[in-house]
This record gives structure tokens, C-alpha cells and sequence, in this order.
């Protein structure tokens, strides 16, 4: 490649020219949108972010009844979509709409260059656009026609995924040889998933037959046109090639367009949702704030009937029921007769459906539920701690924690050694998901966490166990049982237990039998009326009694 | 070096996995790949035809020449649509499998493992690799890089025909391209890698906040916003990541963009000399117009590459923890002798067992010796974590013993087969699970193969079986009020007209499975979970009914033990310090009358 004379290189001055002009423009115009497409990054972030939190709140103070309801659960999953990526949903939105805008720009600019050559160029162009969207309109129509149907299937396929993936399952398939069962559960739900997509794909091959006859009329068909102008002399040779080569670009402009149009589209249901959610009225974190030392904590059930959402069957009925300030009431019966029902209402998750509730002078509905987390501390049945330290677990808080006040409350229900025992003592991290090292606990062992944490509830006004000591052995839970009565003390105390021996500390035993109060009194009182109360504790009592003919009874 | 050999290792599971679950995957992302290179040669070569054809003013076959054109490229572009739709489908059903291969393994692997946190987190790690689409990145950039060579190789072809001097000119300059291209990417990809563990971290909790069996928690303590503020933590840190990724992306594209127009400064000035016979011999403009159309491909295709194979090179280590899982020893069925039946049972003995979990160092059983006869009735008492359930894990072969031998009539067990030993044995365990079945199969579990459509009955026979078990647990009435009967399926979740039954429900069609079995030795591991009083006492009379005529080990963690049993083994520390009746180890035993105790005092007076 050697250059010939100094003619041909005046010869070529020109064309050199005319290729660093273009090229010093292009790179101008790529610099100032990197940089433009780097600034606006962050901002759009933190919306999405703000946003985010916002939703958050509302999910975890909206009404309690609602996750009980899977569907429910999958709505809010998809709306929260909205704000949990940078790719999608809102923030999704806002990156590509502002990138897209150099498109449509080019697309603009490249219609005028074009509908100069020949007008029926951009022409075809918008048709195009139209065609295109037109059909991918429908196929995501039909797509969304689809979605109940798949999101039912992927969701049934997921949770019996997760179930034979479920290592606690594990016992039971292999001594019962249940695999194979169990197996073809998630089998067919494949089965019924890959089927739904091949109907979706046979939906899609019909409307992809237009996008795909518009692409081919646009980018032949400009071809044609100009072959036609060309014949007739009315372009030159210079235009011909440029728009040949401009034809791939301007093609590509129309399907970024035709694409982002479809993204938006199809963000824009998740955050409809999302918006949804926002504005929906499910919340309880209204409601009145009050100094819970203004509070007598005597707990009022004027006529309450309760059925759960969705439920026919009264769980209570007309039930109406005192519990003084300071008093212990001890809730038994059989499962099912509403015990836990009674403390979801205490506790404002669940509002009665008829009749009301009174902490003293105070409606329980037109509390706040940060008053009623002051109020009231409950001992749950089943309690997981999260992977936070041990006293972040403890504390329950995002104010500020009091060191000594968890030692003390650790100490009270017994886990104070085991916690000291790690490295880092209650500033242990829970769990292995955030440290590998994490302290992991046995069921007996969250069971006085959560003792524990009600415990560093110290001027809460009523006290509430949920069978608290069901995963304890005797001994252990007779060690809790002598730290109750000062647990309790100066407090309304409500406890549950299936153990009726250990509700002697109380001053009052509710029976409860089918959503009503049954019988009502003291241990040796209840004992003398022959009812279910006498009928249940006999039922204990005679484990412990010698005689070993307690099979026939 | 090492780590390539890793890489390349690990590559290949992959590959095999895939295969085996999903082999027409690949065959589809071929194909796929091979239409879409077509259609970027369509696209080169139609500007050049037509240029060749106007400028040789060949009117007469231009008609044609756009008809066959048309042809061709709608019957490319209709088959690349179908096609990358396919590739969609078969990618989402494979990942599908690779999730069921997850669960497969979960219920064939030794049961150890499913004790064992290590492994519960490799399953986690192999699951949060599915859900946040890591696998699917990996096939994706499969197919991707498949399709960028193709049309790299094509290209090459294309170039050459023209000159290698040409061909050597746009490949240092794609090269350089694609160098530096690698470098933003490795540079963000060091980013994106620290954004692993803070995501999984942050998945949690924003999982987390969903569970829901957390949500009594979050309304009652405060626990909830803790979690929200978390995630609101990590929130701030992976964007102000996300941002500097941005930066670094954005200095990458300064210098992408500088070069590249260098790059076109370059190639137009060559092509442009060469049509006008500037520099050696001429070129058509036809050709000029493939030329600087293959160019641009031509890097696009390079830069995928690179992308593809990088993205596949960071992203392969976490593909590890999912290959190890898929790996895990599976229970070795042909290790035993297949035929040796145990037979009825006449003596079970544990004979100076040790053993200690793995991992652990405390010997939960410690040379511990008993024997049980049959029509005995035996109980096993200790306090939490003396290695009570152990033992049951141990006579049901989910665990061996390190130490020592349990025999049944005078055989250890490890010589049977795994399933006819099972088959002697009804076990309700502590945490027992029904699984979100019909309420047949669940109690039928020798019936595996039997599957009924919506509509179908059992035989007859069996269904009398059935029946006869679920009136024993006291089942009858409950179950025949519900439309389906036993035919309905216990979980909403799956079928919205399934049955949710109560703890104590659940337990008495897990004593129900249990009787079905008709083995000759039942164990019951007493649940913790809370029953009443009553509900309590029918899992007792129950459970009476399980093992009349039966062997029967029953574990307790109450003191209901003395109830129904002949001997009371105590278990302490991992050995035995008590043995025989109620009455004689209260007068004997510290820790059994200590336990007995605690809660007898209550009643005695």
C-alpha cells in the first residue's frame, strides 16, 4: 500500500476531510450522553429506594389477615417488583425512557433525511411502528390473558419444589419411601408449565408473522423504492449507498423504540400495583398514641364475635369477659376452642367482627400499634430469631438498645450462660445467612429468646404467654415456670398452656370450649364443678398417679 | 493455571448437568445461533446486492432480485423469532428440571447431610443461583457466545475473500476494541462480585420481611422495622457500588467510544481510498458497503464475545455450591444384599453403640446396650438432647453407628435392604410431616406407583384398608364430612378445596400411616408440639392401638411415659442409667424421679 504521487494525496484530502468531520461529531455527541446517562444514574436510584421503603412499611403494618391469603401475597411480591431492581420497574422505567429519547431523536432526524430522498419512506417507517406494536400489543395481551393461569401454576410448581427440597421433610420420604410420589407432584407441575408455554408460543408464532412481514416490507421495500428513484435517475449514486447503509440504523431505532414502548407497558403493571398497594387503606399503623403509664390495663370484651376473612364458622361468640388490672388469667382448652384467637384480638392483629374490646378506658381499635407494642408483651408460641445480633433480637427495636437490660432478661429466662458462652456475647450475630459463624439455637433454646425478649419489655402492662414452654423438657420448664410469678408480677398476665398444672400461679382460669367462655375460677374451684376442666386435668393427673392401669380409662 | 483447569472442570458439570436434565437445550441454542449469524449476513450482503445491481443498471432482475430478497430475509427473521422463542422456553423449563434435580437430591442423598448446616447452606446457595437468574446469565451468555462465533467465523470468511491485509487491519482493530472492552468489564465485574454476599445478605431480609411466620412478630415487636431499616442499609451500599460501577462503565465508554471512532476514522479512510483506487486495486461500492457493515458486526460480534465468555469465567464459581449439592453421595441401594429379608421381629438389640453427629464433638450415644423383645413395650426417657430421638434415627438407618452394631434377630441391620427394612418398622417421629398430598396417599405410602385422575377411586379393597385405618385414629367422622373424603388433598396451597387438619389431626393420620405399614415393631417419638390434654390422650390410645401385638418403642418427653409401657430405659449423658419399671427407677433413678416430679407435684395433692 504504498501511496503513489503527491496528486493522490490531494486527491484524497477530501474524502480524509469529510470522514474526520463526521467522526469529530460523532465523538462529541457520545461523550456528552455518556456523560449525561453517568449523572443521572444515582438520583433515579434513590427514588426507587425512597419508594421502596415506603412500600416496606406499609406491607409490614398492613392488616394481619392478609398474609393468611397466598394470593394476596403473590399480588404484593409483583407490585413490590416495582421497586426492587435497577433494571425494572420504576427505576427501570426512568433509565430507559431517558435513553430512548436518542432514538426517537435519531429516528426523527433520519425520517426527514429520508422522506427527502423519497417521502414514502418514512411513511413506511411509522407503518412499521405500527404494525409491530400492534401485534406485540396482542401477544402480550393473550400473555397477560395467561397470567393468572401461569402464575397459578408457577406458584403451585415452586411451593411443591420447595417442599421436596424441604430438608425437614426428609425423615418421612425415606422411611415411608415417598420420593417417587412426591416427585411426581413436581413432575407434573413441569408437565403443566412447559404445556402453558408451548400454547404461549403457538399464540407468539402468529403474532410474530406480522412484526416479522413489517421488518422485511421496511427494509426491502426502502430497498425497492430506491432501485425505482435510481432507474428513474432521481438519486445519485452517493445517496443510494448512504441510505442502503443508513437503512440497518434506522431499522434498529424502530425496534429500541418498539421495545421500550413494551417495557414500559409491561413495568407499568407491576407498578400499578405497586401504587395500589400504596394507597390502600389495609394499614392499622393509625390510631391514637398514648403514654402507656396513662393506661389501666384492664382488658374488656363487650359481646365479641370473631370469624376469620374468609371463614364462615364464628371462632368466638358473643363473648364478653373482664380481666383486671393486675389479675393473671390462665386460657385453657382444647385446640381449636379459640385461646390463640382471643390473644390475635388482644393484640389488635385481628379486629373483633361484632362487640368491642376495652384496654381500660381506651377502644383497642383506636389505638396505634406502637402503643400497643408498649402496652402489651407476648411469648409466642413458635419463635425464629432473625440473623441480627442477639440483642438486636432481643431489643426488637430500631431505637436504642439497653445492654444491661437484655443481660438481665437473658439471664431471667435462663439463656444468660449459653449466649456468654459465644465469643461475642449478646453482640453475637443470629444465624449462618450473614456470618458463617452465626449462633444457631434449638427449638428449646429460641423458645427462652423469646421469654427473653418480653422480658426487656419491662413496663409493658400485660404480659401474654403463648405455650411458652412446650419444647422444654420437665426440669427446664419447671425452672421457667419459678421465674413466671415475678415475671408477671404488677402485670395483667394471660397465660396458655396445655400443661393445666402450670397454671397455678394464676388467679383465675378461663375454660373455653367453641368460641365461649365454659367455665370460669379457680384451680381447686373448677375442680369441684364437673366439667371439662376437671375432665382434662384428670386426664394429666392420672400420668403421674402409680397405678399403670391408666390404659383402660 | 490451576484455576483455568477449575474453571474448565467446573464448565463441563455444568454442561453435564444441563445435559442430563435438558438435552434439547443445547440443540436449541445451536440452531438459535446459527439463524441469528444468518440474518447479520442477510443484513450485510442485501445493501451490497443491491448496490451491484443498480450500479450494472441490471433493471430487469432487480424486480426479482427484491422478491427472492424478500423471501429470504422474512423467512430468516420469522425462523430467528420462533427460534430465540424457543430457546426462551426450553431455558425456562430446563432451569425448572435443574430446580426439581435440587429437591431430587434432597430426598435421595444420604440422610446425613440433611443434618448437616454445611450442606443446608450449599442448598441455599444452589437455590439463590436459580432465583436470581444466575443460572439463566450463564445459559444465555451459552448461547450468546455461540452465536458471536459464528458470526465471527463468518465474517472472517467474508473478509478474507477480499484481501488479508484487510482482514489483518479489522481484526487488530476489533482486537483492540475488545481488549479494552474486557478491561471495563473485568473492572466491573470486581464490583458486581463484591455485590454477591451484600445481595444474598439483602435478599434475606427482604425475604424475610414476607414470611409468614414472622408476621405476628413484626406487629408485635419492633422487630419489623429492625429488618427494614436493614434493608434499607444495605439498600444505600449496593447503590453507592452500583453508582462507582457506573463511573468506572462510564470512563470505560469514554475510551470505547474515542477508539472506536479512531477505529472508523481508520476503516472509512481505507475503504474509501480503495473505491477510489487510491490505495492498490479498487474496490466496488458494493463491496465498500459490505466491507464497512462486516466491520461493524464484526466488532459487535468480537465484544460479545468477550462478554459471553467473561461473564461465564466471574459467574462459574458461583455455579460451584450447585454442582457440589448435585454431587452429594446418594443412599447406595446395591450396597446391601437386596434379598436378605429381617423377617418378623424376634429380638432388636443395640450392642455397645457409639455415635456422634458429624461435625459435632459431644458422643450423643455412648456405648449404650439394650435389648428389646418382641411384644415389648419399652420407653425411653431423658431430658432435651440426651440422644433419645438418635436412637430412632439410628433403628431406622438414617444414621449408622460409629461404634458398635444394632442387630435384629442377631443380624445387623446394615445387612438387610434399605426398603425391607423399612418396611418392619411404623415410625412417627417427633416432627413428623404429611406431605401437601390426597389424604390416601398419605396414609397408603406402599402405593406409590398407583396414581388416579381427578375422578378415579381406589380398588375397593384398598380403599376399605384405608377407610378401616382412618376410623382407628378416630378419623372417620371428620374425614367423611369432607366432600372428597379421603381423595382430598391436604394443602390449600396446592389445591384449593385441600383440607388444612390441626396439629393433633395431623398426628393421628401420621399414627394412621403408621398402622397402614403393618410392620413388627412401631416407634413413636412423642411430638413437643402443643397438645391438649385431651387431643393428647387420644395420640395415646392411639398409639395403644399401633402397637397391639406390636414391639413398640416409645420415646417421651413428657412423663406419660409409665402409662402404657412394660420398661423404662433412662438416658442420660448419652448412656443408659436407668433401667426397668416405674416404680422401681423412682425409687432408683435421681433424674427420672427429678422429671417425674416437676410436674407430678402438681397433681399428686
Amino acid at each position: 500500500m504504498n501511496f503513489q504521487s503527491i496528486s493522490t494525496i490531494a486527491e484524497a484530502k477530501p474524502l480524509i476531510i469529510a470522514v474526520a468531520i463526521y467522526s469529530t461529531a460523532f465523538l462529541t455527541l457520545s461523550l456528552v450522553t455518556i456523560f449525561l446517562e453517568k449523572k443521572k444514574f444515582a438520583p433515579f436510584m434513590q427514588i426507587r429506594m425512597d419508594k421502596l421503603s415506603i412500600a416496606l412499611k406499609k406491607i409490614i403494618s398492613s392488616e394481619f389477615g392478609f398474609f393468611e391469603n397466598s394470593n394476596y401475597m403473590d399480588y404484593i411480591r409483583q407490585g413490590l417488583n416495582a421497586f426492587s431492581s435497577t433494571n425494572s420497574g420504576l427505576e427501570g422505567i426512568y433509565h430507559e425512557v431517558f435513553s430512548v429519547g436518542k432514538s426517537v431523536v435519531a429516528f426523527i432526524l433520519l425520517s426527514i433525511i429520508l422522506g427527502k430522498v423519497n417521502s414514502l419512506i418514512p411513511i413506511i417507517g411509522v407503518v412499521t411502528i405500527i404494525v409491530t406494536s400492534l401485534s406485540q400489543r396482542a401477544s402480550s395481551k393473550y400473555h397477560s390473558e395467561l397470567m393468572p393461569e401461569y402464575g397459578e401454576i408457577d406458584r403451585k410448581l415452586g411451593y411443591a419444589n420447595d417442599k421436596a427440597g424441604d430438608f425437614s421433610y426428609g425423615k418421612d420420604i425415606r422411611v415411608f419411601d415417598l420420593k417417587d410420589r412426591f416427585s411426581r407432584l413436581v413432575d407434573d407441575g413441569i408437565d403443566r408449565l412447559d404445556k402453558l408455554q408451548k400454547r404461549l408460543r403457538k399464540k407468539k408464532m402468529i403474532t410474530s408473522f406480522p412484526t416479522s412481514l413489517g421488518f422485511t416490507f421496511l427494509s426491502v421495500g426502502i430497498v425497492y423504492v430506491l432501485g425505482v428513484n435510481f432507474q428513474n435517475d432521481s438519486i445519485s449514486i452517493a445517496n443510494l449507498v448512504m441510505i442502503l447503509s443508513i437503512i440497518v440504523i434506522y431499522i434498529a431505532q424502530i425496534i429500541e423504540i418498539g421495545r421500550v414502548t413494551f417495557f414500559v407497558m409491561e413495568q407499568s403493571i407491576y407498578l400499578g400495583i405497586s401504587f395500589d398497594i400504596e394507597d390502600s387503606k389495609t394499614d392499622i399503623s393509625g390510631g391514637l398514641d398514648i403514654d402507656i403509664e396513662m393506661i389501666n390495663p384492664e382488658i374488656i370484651f363487650d359481646n365479641v364475635s370473631f370469624k376469620y376473612p374468609n371463614s364462615d364458622t364464628k371462632v368466638l361468640e358473643n363473648l364478653s369477659l373482664i380481666i383486671n388490672p393486675g389479675e393473671s388469667v390462665a386460657l385453657v382448652g382444647i385446640n381449636g376452642a379459640g385461646k390463640t384467637t382471643l390473644v390475635n384480638l388482644i393484640t389488635g392483629l385481628y379486629q373483633p367482627t361484632e362487640g368491642k374490646i376495652y384496654v381500660g378506658e381506651y377502644d383497642l381499635s383506636t389505638l396505634s400499634q406502637n402503643t400497643l407494642n408498649e402496652l402489651i408483651a407476648v411469648v409466642l408460641q413458635e419463635f425464629e430469631p432473625l440473623a441480627l445480633s442477639v440483642k438486636e433480637n432481643v431489643a426488637a427495636t430500631t431505637g436504642a438498645i439497653n445492654d444491661q437490660l437484655v443481660t438481665s432478661s437473658l439471664e431471667k429466662a435462663g439463656i444468660l450462660p449459653k449466649i456468654e458462652s459465644y465469643d461475642h456475647g449478646i453482640d453475637s450475630m443470629m444465624l449462618r445467612v450473614v456470618e458463617d459463624e452465626g449462633v444457631v439455637l434449638s427449638g428449646g433454646e429460641n423458645q427462652k429468646l423469646s421469654i427473653a425478649r418480653a422480658l426487656y419489655k419491662e413496663k409493658a402492662k400485660i404480659l401474654i404467654l403463648d405455650e411458652p414452654t412446650s419444647a422444654l423438657d420437665a426440669i427446664a420448664e419447671e425452672q421457667i415456670y419459678q421465674n413466671f410469678e415475678s415475671m408477671i408480677a404488677g402485670k395483667t398476665g394471660i397465660f396458655i398452656s396445655h400443661r393445666l398444672a402450670s397454671t397455678r400461679f394464676c388467679d383465675k382460669i378461663l375454660l373455653l370450649n367453641d368460641g365461649k367462655i365454659e367455665q370460669i375460677g379457680s384451680h381447686a374451684e373448677l375442680l369441684k364443678e364437673d366439667g371439662h376442666y376437671k375432665k382434662m386435668y384428670e386426664t394429666q393427673a392420672s400420668y403421674y398417679k402409680g397405678d399403670k392401669d391408666g390404659k383402660n380409662n | 493455571m490451576e484455576k483455568i483447569i477449575k474453571n474448565i472442570r467446573a464448565f463441563i458439570s455444568l454442561f453435564s448437568i444441563m445435559l442430563k436434565v435438558r438435552p434439547l437445550l443445547f440443540v436449541v441454542l445451536f440452531f438459535n445461533a446459527l439463524i441469528q449469524t444468518g440474518n447479520i449476513l442477510v443484513n450485510i450482503y442485501i445493501p451490497k446486492l443491491a448496490i451491484d445491481f443498480l450500479i450494472n443498471r441490471n433493471f430487469d432482475n432487480f424486480l426479482n432480485f427484491i422478491i427472492i430478497t424478500f423471501g429470504v430475509k422474512f423467512f430468516i427473521h420469522y425462523l430467528g423469532e420462533i427460534f430465540s422463542q424457543k430457546a426462551n422456553h426450553e431455558m425456562s423449563i430446563s432451569l425448572e428440571n435443574v430446580n426439581f434435580e435440587l429437591s431430587k437430591k434432597a430426598m435421595s442423598m444420604k440422610y446425613q447431610f440433611l443434618e448437616d448446616p454445611a450442606i443446608l447452606e450449599l442448598k441455599e446457595a444452589s437455590l439463590s443461583v436459580l432465583k436470581h437468574g444466575t443460572l439463566f446469565q450463564i445459559l444465555t451468555s451459552i448461547g450468546e457466545m455461540l452465536s458471536s462465533a459464528f458470526t465471527i467465523i463468518g465474517i472472517v470468511v467474508i473478509l478474507l475473500n477480499f484481501s488479508v491485509v484487510l482482514f489483518v487491519i479489522v481484526t487488530l482493530l476489533a482486537i483492540v476494541g475488545f481488549i479494552i472492552d474486557g478491561l471495563v468489564t473485568l473492572e466491573t465485574r470486581k464490583f458486581m462480585q463484591r455485590l454477591v454476599p451484600i445481595n444474598r445478605r439483602y435478599n434475606y431480609y427482604f425475604s424475610t420481611l414476607f414470611k409468614k411466620e414472622g408476621q405476628k412478630d413484626y406487629r408485635l415487636y419492633g422487630i419489623g422495622h429492625k429488618v427494614i431499616e436493614e434493608i434499607n442499609k444495605f439498600n444505600i451500599e449496593i447503590s453507592k457500588e452500583i453508582d462507582q460501577v457506573q463511573k468506572i462503565n462510564a470512563k470505560g465508554k469514554y475510551l470505547q467510544t474515542a477508539f472506536n471512532v479512531l477505529a472508523t476514522f481508520i476503516l472509512y479512510t481505507y475503504a474509501g481510498l480503495r473505491v477510489l483506487g487510491l490505495l492498490g486495486s479498487a474496490i466496488s461500492i458494493g463491496n465498500f458497503s459490505v466491507l464497512i457493515n462486516s466491520n461493524e458486526s464484526y466488532a459487535n460480534a468480537l465484544k460479545q464475545f468477550g462478554h459471553a465468555i467473561s461473564y461465564i469465567i466471574t459467574m462459574l464459581p458461583l455455579m460451584e455450591p450447585l454442582i457440589d449439592y448435585l454431587s452429594l453421595e446418594e443412599i447406595d441401594n446395591h450396597s446391601f444384599d437386596l434379598s436378605r429379608e429381617p423377617g418378623k421381629l424376634r429380638t432388636l438389640a443395640f450392642e455397645n453403640v457409639s455415635f456422634t453427629y458429624p461435625k459435632t464433638d459431644r458422643k450423643i450415644l455412648d456405648n449404650l446396650s439394650f435389648e428389646l423383645n418382641q411384644g415389648e413395650i419399652l420407653s425411653i426417657v431423658g431430658r432435651n438432647n440426651s440422644g433419645k430421638s438418635t436412637i430412632v434415627k439410628l433403628i431406622c438407618r438414617l444414621f449408622e453407628p460409629d461404634e458398635g452394631k444394632i442387630t435384629w434377630n442377631g443380624v445387623d441391620i446394615r445387612e438387610f435392604s434399605y426398603q425391607k427394612h423399612l418396611k418392619e418398622l411404623s415410625t412417627v417421629f417427633q416432627d413428623f410431616k404429611l406431605l401437601p398430598i390426597r389424604i390416601w396417599e398419605n396414609i397408603a405410602t406402599g402405593y406409590a406407583d398407583l396414581e388416579l385422575d381427578e375422578t378415579e377411586k381406589l380398588p375397593q379393597e384398598l380403599e376399605a384398608k384405608i377407610l378401616e385405618v382412618v376410623e382407628k385414629v378416630d378419623m372417620d367422622e371428620k374425614i367423611s364430612k369432607l366432600p372428597e373424603g379421603i381423595y382430598t388433598w391436604m394443602d390449600k396451597n396446592l389445591n384449593e378445596e385441600g383440607v388444612e387438619f390441626s396439629g393433633g389431626q395431623n398426628q393421628k393420620l401420621a399414627i394412621g400411616r403408621a398402622i397402614f405399614q403393618d410392620s413388627s415393631v412401631a416407634i413413636l417419638d412423642e411430638p413437643t408440639a402443643a397438645l391438649d390434654p385431651l387431643a393428647e390422650a387420644e395420640t395415646y390410645e392411639h398409639f395403644a392401638d399401633l402397637v397391639k401385638g406390636k414391639t413398640a418403642i416409645f420415646i417421651s418427653h413428657r412423663m406419660s411415659a409409665s402409662k402404657f409401657s412394660d420398661r423404662i430405659l433412662i438416658l442420660e449423658d448419652g448412656k443408659i442409667s436407668g433401667n426397668g419399671s416405674h416404680e422401681d427407677l423412682l425409687k432408683t433413678n435421681t433424674l427420672y424421679k427429678n422429671l417425674f416430679d416437676a410436674q407430678a407435684q402438681y397433681y399428686l395433692n
